[in-house]
């Protein structure tokens, strides 16, 4: 009380703050914790996770989800870091170009970009009218509204945010041990293998991890072009709360409890390895 | 030594290729008066006369700038508040501000938002109001980024000498921060609040999910009407885009010049 | 025929001429330096060598096999860099066997020449730590053990000490001349420190905007420069052109184009010493200041500024705005080109 009295004045500065925190993040996430644990009749029940792990509808979302996700991060990796390795040796003018090109797209997100997809590779999508003109078979059957065909907008906005996360990661690969292993004749591969990679590795799971979350959590683009057609967690989890059908709050929390625990889950692991990796090279 | 970077100027190009080709078409597209065959029949205004005359439209670009900008000024300001309290009074609580901050980078987007929702919808306080319950959220939302921002630049400017100094010249704590501390950073947080800015700007999941239906921005009107005329369309989305890109530039361009100004301030 | 030539080499970044056309032979087991100011080529002559970056123009020989067209990897050459070259997710002992597990060395003997290499450089306790772990000077060590481990024909070391604090420096000066003749290994140094190039080397070679200024053992460079450059470059030469060395001495025009004049060869005296062979000239002192166990004038030649060394004796001291007979013996005076 002695110790109120005297900092209440100091205290105060973090007033606002303090009731931002607590009123729209912890109390809706205790609430929710709350809430996924609640059984038909108000009382405490495991219910709804037995609902969630039995019902196919649930299981094939959390499927669809993981699936999606882990291609979305895995391709995106590989595409960002040969395009962020290859920048690291081109001219600064391209690089600086470049650069911009991957800021300016990397607000280029949700509904714009979606919408976009649908201008150009929907049923009435240029591209597919032209490739159904010219007769090129592989786009004019392009079908966007399916998991596979939705892919290529996961990989769009994965590109300029892994790739922007990865540049850094590249110039602490420094010039001098490429040189220093050239001279022992070591293979790029292997110096990649060897010292490169392990060296970027802590930045690598960082990006996978951002990566993961990023795909797994977004809900315009599937909300916008497969909806209910395609069973997937933030579709079904919106679903429960404001959904058209029937609302079923519970269950929603319950599965923002899953998928949270799945992003938690890759986020642990990726952790994990980079701890692994940040051996010896903590300052 | 010095081979070709043959396989990376062709894998540049074609995700260079890739990241412009949707921005192009629908820009194209937007000036199209028909277009079923190879190249659009003709190139047309009308879209963008209509998109502009079109109140509702409007209406909601300017909803959706008050939506992004009022969180990010009231999150700027309460971090900055609590951030001086931590820095001048109790620097142990520092982790634990920061684990707050981080928090929301995990329980992102739907989550966020469908939590708040039906902890409040229905609750009959002045937060059941959607427009009062979508600025929080946002609020939450824009967290870490603005946290991270006016963290580094508090440090950089090294509030804590700097205010002991001005305490021994007579300046109040408080009043030092507001009168030095804060200028000086003002221009390193312009930029992270742009950012974040273009960021609730974007969004559409989370205005979906807790005020779709009673606060129209720009972004719902064109859900909305996305069944309509698919060019029209595109210029409303063209639209939208020029506008993030010009703040996007805006920033890329500042944080350019800053980290030029601090290189030369090195030397 | 030498163990190592340069052959008339050039080299060129876009448009600028870095190196202007280098000629330089080195015998087995030397130590040289390649000493410049930054800027002057001799970093990118080294690189050149070890085939890091390719020349323009010219050749090198190395144990009478041209290498100039040979992979970095094929010259069997060992580097040390200014910094930052060790591995930092491999600890010493893995930065070491590295190089020789390309080689396919057998791992029992990879295990006795990392010992035997650690031994050297003094730095056997730290053989599990980790790059991060270690001092700036230490990972210099482990970088110059990681060099000569593999036995390589040639060591080059890029300025391998510039970002290693002074005292330090004196310390680790020694211990890489000791361990070059130990093993007997040809070895050229770059630096722009000159105290550091005369402490360390057999000869020293001089280069300044990509061309050859001098070569020469550190006692001929120092006492008989060749150069302008090098008369600047090296100690605290007086260089005066010929204009100045007339007006300050009152001697006819040289047919060089300027002298170098080492401070301490200049004698002050109250009076006139009429010694053989000398210029004997009045001046006046301008400043006065000591550097160590040295009185360093700065005396005014009718016009021309002139630095005078002394020792310092206190029977010897003059004042500010004092007139002076200024001597020097004309063999003292070296004529540049």
């Amino acid at each position: 009380m002695e110790y109120l009295k005297k900092n209440g004045k100091k205290l105060c500065f973090f007033l606002p703050f303090l009731l931002l925190v607590i009123l729209f993040l912890l109390v809706p996430f205790v609430s929710m914790v709350k809430q996924s644990f609640t059984g038909s009749d108000g009382g405490f029940s495991i219910a709804c996770f037995q609902e969630i792990f039995t019902k196919t509808v649930y299981l094939k979302a959390i499927k669809n989800s993981i699936w999606i996700s882990i291609w979305a991060t895995v391709a995106g990796l590989i595409v960002d870091f040969f395009l962020a390795l290859s920048l690291t040796k081109a001219t600064k003018r391209k690089k600086n170009w470049y650069l911009s090109l991957l800021n300016l797209t990397s607000t280029f997100a949700g509904l714009p970009l979606t919408l976009s997809f649908i201008t150009i590779l929907g049923t009435a999508g240029v591209f597919v009218l032209i490739s159904q003109k010219i007769g090129f078979s592989a786009l004019a059957n392009y079908n966007l509204y399916s998991l596979n065909g939705m892919f290529i907008i996961y990989l769009y906005f994965q590109i300029p945010m892994g790739t922007l996360l990865l540049i850094p990661a590249f110039e602490e690969v420094k010039k001098e041990w490429r040189e220093a292993a050239v001279l022992m004749n070591c293979s790029p591969i292997r110096f990649w293998c060897k010292i490169g990679i392990p060296v970027m590795m802590p930045a690598i799971m960082g990006t996978t991890g951002m990566l993961f979350a990023n795909a797994l959590t977004a809900y315009t683009t599937p909300y916008l072009l497969v909806n209910n057609s395609i069973a997937l967690l933030p579709i079904k989890i919106a679903d429960m709360f404001v959904g058209d059908v029937r609302q079923r709050p519970e269950l929603g929390s319950a599965l923002s409890l899953v998928m949270l625990g799945i992003i938690v889950l890759v986020l642990g692991i990726t952790n994990l390895i980079k701890r692994k990796f940040e051996k010896g090279q903590s300052k | 030594m010095k081979k070709k970077n043959l396989i990376g100027n062709v894998w540049e190009f074609i995700i260079a290729l890739f990241l412009i080709l949707p921005l192009v078409v629908t820009f194209i597209y937007s000036f199209a008066g028909r277009w079923i065959s190879i190249l659009p029949e003709n190139l047309t205004f009308d879209f963008y006369k209509e998109k502009f005359s079109d109140g509702q439209f409007f209406a909601g670009i300017l909803r959706g700038i008050f939506a992004s900008a009022v969180p990010v000024i009231l999150t700027n300001v309460f971090v900055l508040l609590a951030l001086f309290a931590v820095i001048v009074y109790f620097p142990k609580v520092e982790k634990y501000m920061q684990l707050c901050c981080i928090i929301p980078t995990t329980i992102n987007g739907i989550i966020l938002a469908t939590s708040i929702l039906s902890t409040y919808a229905g609750s009959n306080t002045i937060f059941s109001n959607r427009i009062i319950m979508l600025i929080c959220a946002y609020c939450i939302f824009c967290l870490p980024l603005t946290y991270q921002g006016i963290r580094n630049s508090l440090y950089a400017v090294n509030t804590k000498r700097l205010l002991e100094a001005a305490s021994i010249l007579g300046a109040g704590e408080f009043y030092g921060f507001v009168r030095i501390i804060v200028p000086a950073v003002l221009p390193g947080l312009v930029n992270t609040a742009l950012t974040t800015f273009a960021g609730l700007f974007g969004d559409f999941a989370i205005i979906k999910i807790i005020a779709a239906s009673q606060f129209e921005t720009a972004q719902t009107y064109l859900y909305k009407n996305r069944n309509t005329d698919i060019q029209a369309f595109s210029a409303g989305v063209v639209i939208l885009l020029v506008l993030t890109m010009v703040i996007n530039l805006i920033v890329h361009k500042n944080a350019a010049k800053d980290s030029k100004r601090r290189k030369e301030e090195n030397v | 025929m030498s163990y190592i030539e340069f052959k008339n080499v050039k080299k060129s970044f876009e448009d600028t001429e870095v190196l202007k056309g280098i000629s330089l032979s080195i015998e087995k087991g030397e130590f040289i330096s390649l000493l410049g100011p930054s800027g002057c080529g001799k970093s990118t002559l080294l690189r050149c060598l070890s085939g890091l970056e390719e020349v323009t123009e010219g050749s090198f020989i190395l144990d009478g096999r041209d290498i100039t067209k040979d992979a970095p990897q094929k010259r069997n050459i060992g580097m040390v860099f200014q910094q930052y070259s060790l591995f930092p997710n491999m600890n010493v002992e893995q930065n070491l066997a590295f190089g020789l597990e390309i080689k396919k060395v057998p791992k029992e003997q990879i295990k006795k020449e990392v010992q035997s290499a650690l031994e050297m450089v003094g730095l056997l306790d730290k053989k599990k730590a980790y790059p991060a772990n270690l001092s700036g000077g230490q990972q210099q060590r482990v970088a110059l053990a990681r060099a000569i481990v593999s036995k390589p024909k040639v060591l080059l070391l890029d300025e391998p000490l510039s970002a290693i604090d002074a005292k330090l420096r004196k310390n680790l000066q020694i211990e890489i001349r000791r361990i070059q003749k130990e093993l007997n290994i040809t070895t050229i140094f770059v630096t722009h420190d000159q105290d550091e190039a005369m402490l360390m080397s057999d000869r020293v070679c001089l280069l300044n905007e990509g061309k050859i200024e001098q070569v020469g053992s550190p006692v001929e460079i120092y006492t008989n420069p060749k150069t302008k450059f090098a008369a600047g470059f090296i100690g605290h030469y007086n260089v005066l052109d010929a204009d100045e060395f007339y007006r300050a001495f009152r001697d006819e025009k040289t047919k060089k184009s300027a002298i170098a004049i080492r401070p301490e060869t200049i004698q002050i005296s109250l009076e006139k010493q009429n010694h053989e062979n000398s210029y004997e000239v009045q001046g006046k002192i301008i400043e006065s200041r000591s550097v160590g166990s040295v009185l360093r004038y700065h005396v005014d030649l009718n016009g021309i500024n002139v630095r005078v060394d002394t020792l310092f004796r206190s029977f010897s001291l003059f004042e500010n705005g004092q007139d002076v007979w200024v001597s020097l013996e004309k063999r003292n005076c070296l004529e540049l080109i």
